[in-house]
């Protein structure tokens, strides 16, 4: 028996049975008999899902598009106040600001290495300020309520030796197992350091739960002890001071030039509209009292435009700028003069990670700011945003953020790419799982055997997928990081992960959800290769295993591609369970870090949409640019499809 | 014909019910309260529930959308009281003084924005400038707030909510989120991975701040407790706003929920601090 790839490409030369039947009611043209009325029902229904999608193509395109204009503007007004400008000196700040932590980091692993005996005390205190918060709190107010001298003092000695009892009373191993997070070489509490920190929450007690001055002296000692590494990290520290202020007197011009730009656009808006609803008033003939209203306040709106001199005022931001480069290349001096005065290679090896790592970021962070020299000495306020542009800022714009009190800026590719990483992810699980699964059943499963298995592995897609995603959060995010992390799996590349949400974790849960639609179309592929290709090769003297592999699996290809197609699609739009557990962190996933890459929490673009969709005012900028990312995410789905159709029918030509 | 009279009658019978609700809405016993879903969710409907078994002859109708709600349906006259999480914009207040109505503002309840950590972590305070630095993402690793070497995971609400906004405002000086924050969709899942997840950071309501396996740091040397709430620095007040001084049934309510000693332990039950709690919090500081 042989059986068409697809049910659609049946010959249809055969003259099918048609609803034909006895004349009925004539009305406007229409026949109404039983028959008819049954067809039209059918057909109704038929061309109600084309007419569906039509009107879902057609509110996407009209809500989406908007986006366009409507962010080319608000990117002309960031040009025209300086805040595009702004943004690149932050993106040099937060290079520096990189470097100086890992700096910073370095420091104190150095410091904890060096001076741990001084650094417990501090720790040991915390613990005792948690321990009197917690026990002491009425006892420290009874306390400050007495006025009487020698009642006090008495009150005083009490409070210090309960305190003292009670922070000895801790066990030796948990006040160990406190610090030992810090101080990992640390192997016993040193009784010094503990009467010194008990000394210090009486200090504390005693005084209102003020934190002692002695503690920050204790660390500003450690701190000039490090000595040359300590001058190192102050003067990395003090040399990114005039980068700074640059950047605030940056903001404080533009962005008061972008809150009247942004203003005066409201303003024009609702000028618009009272303009539209006077010339409506005034068609209806509405009372005078009414029209009067509508004009007073259109004479109000009027009234409220702020004049601003943008020219005048981006004067000011050309001359902060003309410093620029001076600063940024003064600011380089400084720290490679500093880097030069750390020491070269020191005992701890953390410290020596860490500076290498900063010195990393250093050479990072010059390259960032050589770029960014000449963009900003090629940055023109008057060059026009064109739709080119907006088009390229949305398409390949690195940041999604929005809610911003400085500028909502709606960057695709954190979402996009974080929807493929997964999206791919997934199908390397799910792939070879549903096409095996497929094989086996087609081709070797006994018939009860197929009975069983086939409506089990569809019986999957069933499970609703918030189901799915409650277990990924609170059963499957905890076994996978422990996992992780147990020595006889660390030869997986990528492990130990380290955050709990992350693309395996979506994937895996994915690739649950998209096997039983890759299965099922890969089972019907395989079932559709003509049995004569199955005899052939047996004939030939190939065994079963040959005959699969080397004969049915490559006949039944384009079903198959179709199937893993339609499989990515399903991952691509499924929505919940990436919400739940993906993690949700607008980024693009850094790929450096090859397989590891994994281990990432990642954002999405369906996941975008739920997240963000409830508090959106209809018609803003904000709401658009989520249809905008609605629009790429049904073009995907769109273009699968139609891709689908197209393999399969090539195959039948 | 028969049917389309019978159409007729209920399409006018709908009529003119809508208009006779709408015309005798101060008169009659029935409570409308619209807003935040802050206080809608839980609180609210609570007190309702307490006040209605004292008072059945009082109806009262709770809509939770969020705080912008609040004003929208007072501006309509849609509500009696508008519940919010935030203080009333500038642009909103402008509305209703263009109208010559003024908004009068009552506290429902303090509420305190926790910051969460694992329990397994160390550190146990945080400065203003360290939450600031680690939300922003200047602060990338626990060891620079005096933990362990580890990098930090930070959890924050997502754009959608007020908490998102409040903490922006309270605590990061008005900055934007940093980029490697991991945006939740509420309080109980960044609980969830503040509790699983050793290197976590969070913040979440009072209601949500006890709990296993995490624990909340002290900001400014301040922990975040009922009795410290007058020193706190991430303590935000609720609202209940009314058009002009509420009369009637929504006054008699007011006046209950936001004074009567039954109505502050709901409150308290619920997770909020009562509004004479915090006063009396704050007389000490004075004093």
């Amino acid at each position: 028996m042989q059986v068409a790839a697809v049910p659609a490409n049946k010959p249809k030369n055969k003259s099918a049975p048609t609803f034909k039947g006895k004349r009925g009611l004539r009305l406007m043209g229409l026949n109404f008999t039983t028959d008819g009325v049954v067809k039209g029902f059918f057909g109704g229904n038929a061309y109600l899902a084309i007419l569906a999608l039509l009107f879902i193509c057609v509110f996407l395109l009209k809500s989406g598009l908007g986006f366009i204009p409507g962010y080319r503007v608000e990117l002309g007004e960031a040009r025209i106040s300086g805040v595009e400008l702004t943004n690149k000196v932050r993106y040099e700040l937060t290079g520096y600001k990189a470097l100086l932590a890992r700096v910073n980091q370095a420091f104190i692993a150095e410091k904890r290495n060096r001076f741990g005996d001084e650094e417990s005390t501090i720790y040991l205190y915390e613990e005792f300020e948690a321990l009197v918060d917690d026990e002491f709190e009425d006892a420290m107010e009874t306390y400050l309520s007495i006025n009487d001298s020698p009642e006090k003092e008495a009150a005083c000695a009490r409070l210090c030796k309960d305190i003292a009892d009670a922070c000895n009373n801790i066990p030796e191993k948990k006040l160990l197992q406190a610090l030992t997070r810090r101080l990992p070489e640390l192997r016993k509490v040193s009784t010094n350091a503990k009467d010194q920190a008990i000394a210090l929450a009486q200090d504390y007690a005693l005084n209102d739960a003020e934190t002692p001055h002695a503690v920050a002296e204790i660390s500003a000692q450690i701190s000039k002890e490090m000595g040359n590494f300590n001058t190192a990290v102050q003067a990395i520290k003090s040399a990114g001071k005039p980068l700074i202020q640059l950047e605030s007197e940056l903001t404080k011009h533009t962005a008061e030039s972008d809150r009247i730009l942004k203003l005066n656009r409201q303003t024009s808006g609702s000028i618009t509209a009272l303009e539209q609803g006077l010339k409506k008033a005034k068609q209806r003939d509405e009372p005078p009292v009414i029209i009067a209203a509508i004009e007073k306040r259109l004479k109000k709106s009027r009234g409220s435009f702020i004049e601003i001199d943008t020219e005048a005022r981006i004067k000011a931001v050309y001359q902060a700028i003309e410093n620029h480069d001076l600063i940024v290349d003064t600011l380089l001096i400084k720290i490679s003069k500093a880097f030069n005065s750390l020491p070269a290679e020191l005992e701890n090896e953390l410290t020596n990670v860490t500076i290498e790592q900063a010195h990393k970021l250093n050479s990072e962070f010059a390259i960032i700011v050589a770029k960014q020299k000449e963009n900003i000495s090629a940055w023109r306020h008057d060059k026009s945003i064109t739709t080119g542009n907006t088009l390229a800022a949305f398409f390949f714009g690195s940041e999604w953020q929005t809610g911003s009190p400085w500028q909502d800026i709606y960057g695709l590719m954190p979402l996009f790419t974080g929807s493929l990483l997964v999206a791919s992810v997934s199908l390397l699980f799910a792939v070879p799982l549903a096409i095996g699964a497929a094989l086996y059943v087609n081709q070797f499963a006994h018939k009860r055997e197929a009975a069983l298995v086939k409506p089990g592995i569809e019986f999957i897609q069933a499970i609703p997928s918030v189901v799915l995603g409650l277990f990924g959060v609170l059963v499957l995010a905890g076994f996978l990081k422990d996992w992780s992390h147990s020595p006889l799996l660390s030869w997986i590349p990528g492990f130990p992960i380290t955050e709990r949400l992350n693309v395996l974790l979506a994937a895996l849960l994915l690739a649950f959800m998209a096997a039983p639609t890759i299965f099922t179309l890969a089972e019907d592929a395989l079932n559709n290769v003509p049995k004569a290709f199955t005899e052939a090769s047996l004939a030939m003297g190939a065994t079963k295993l040959q005959t699969a592999i080397n004969v049915i699996l490559p006949a039944s290809m384009p079903g198959i591609i179709a199937a893993i197609m339609l499989g990515f699609g399903r991952v691509v739009g499924e929505t919940m369970v990436v919400l739940m557990v993906a993690g949700n962190k607008a980024k693009i996933p850094e790929f450096s870090e090859g397989i590891g890459i994994v281990g990432q929490p990642v954002h999405t673009m369906t996941s975008i949409i739920a997240q963000e969709y409830g508090e959106v005012t209809e018609g803003s900028l904000h709401w658009q640019a989520l249809f905008m990312v609605g629009l790429v995410l049904f073009t995907i789905s769109l273009v699968i499809n139609s891709t689908c159709q197209r393999v399969l029918n090539s195959k039948n030509r | 014909m028969k049917r389309i009279t019978a159409t007729t009658a209920i399409v006018i019978a709908f009529a003119l019910n809508i208009s006779a609700t709408t015309t005798t809405r101060a008169a009659d016993s029935k409570i409308d309260i619209k807003g935040s879903d802050t206080l809608g969710a839980k609180l609210v409907p609570q007190l309702k529930n307490a006040y209605v078994k004292d008072n059945p002859s009082v109806k009262i109708d709770i809509l939770a959308q969020g705080s912008s709600h609040a004003f929208s349906n007072l501006d309509a006259g849609t509500a009696d009281i508008g519940m919010s999480s935030r203080k009333v914009k500038q642009q909103e207040l402008d509305k209703f003084e263009a109208k010559g109505k003024a908004l009068v503002e009552h506290v429902a309840a303090w509420d305190m924005i926790a910051v969460i950590v694992n329990e397994m972590n160390p550190v146990r305070k945080l400065s203003l400038k360290q939450i600031e630095g680690i939300f922003t993402g200047t602060i990338t690793n626990w060891a620079e707030v005096g933990g362990p070497d580890a990098t930090i995971s930070v959890y924050t609400r997502n754009t959608s909510s007020g908490t998102y906004k409040s903490f922006s405002k309270l605590a990061m000086s008005k900055n934007d989120y940093g980029i490697n924050c991991q945006k939740l969709e509420g309080n109980q899942p960044i609980v969830t991975e503040v509790a699983k997840n050793a290197n976590g950071i969070g913040y979440v309501g009072y209601a949500y701040a006890e709990g296993n396996h995490f624990k909340t740091v002290k900001v400014e040397g301040v922990s975040a407790k009922v009795s410290k709430i007058a020193k706190y620095p991430l303590a935000r007040k609720l609202y209940y706003y009314t058009v002009g001084e509420p009369s009637g049934h929504a006054a008699q309510f007011l006046e209950w929920a936001t004074t009567s000693d039954s109505a502050s332990q709901i409150v308290s039950e619920i997770g909020f601090i009562p509004t004479t709690v915090a006063q009396e919090s704050m007389g000490k500081l004075t004093k």
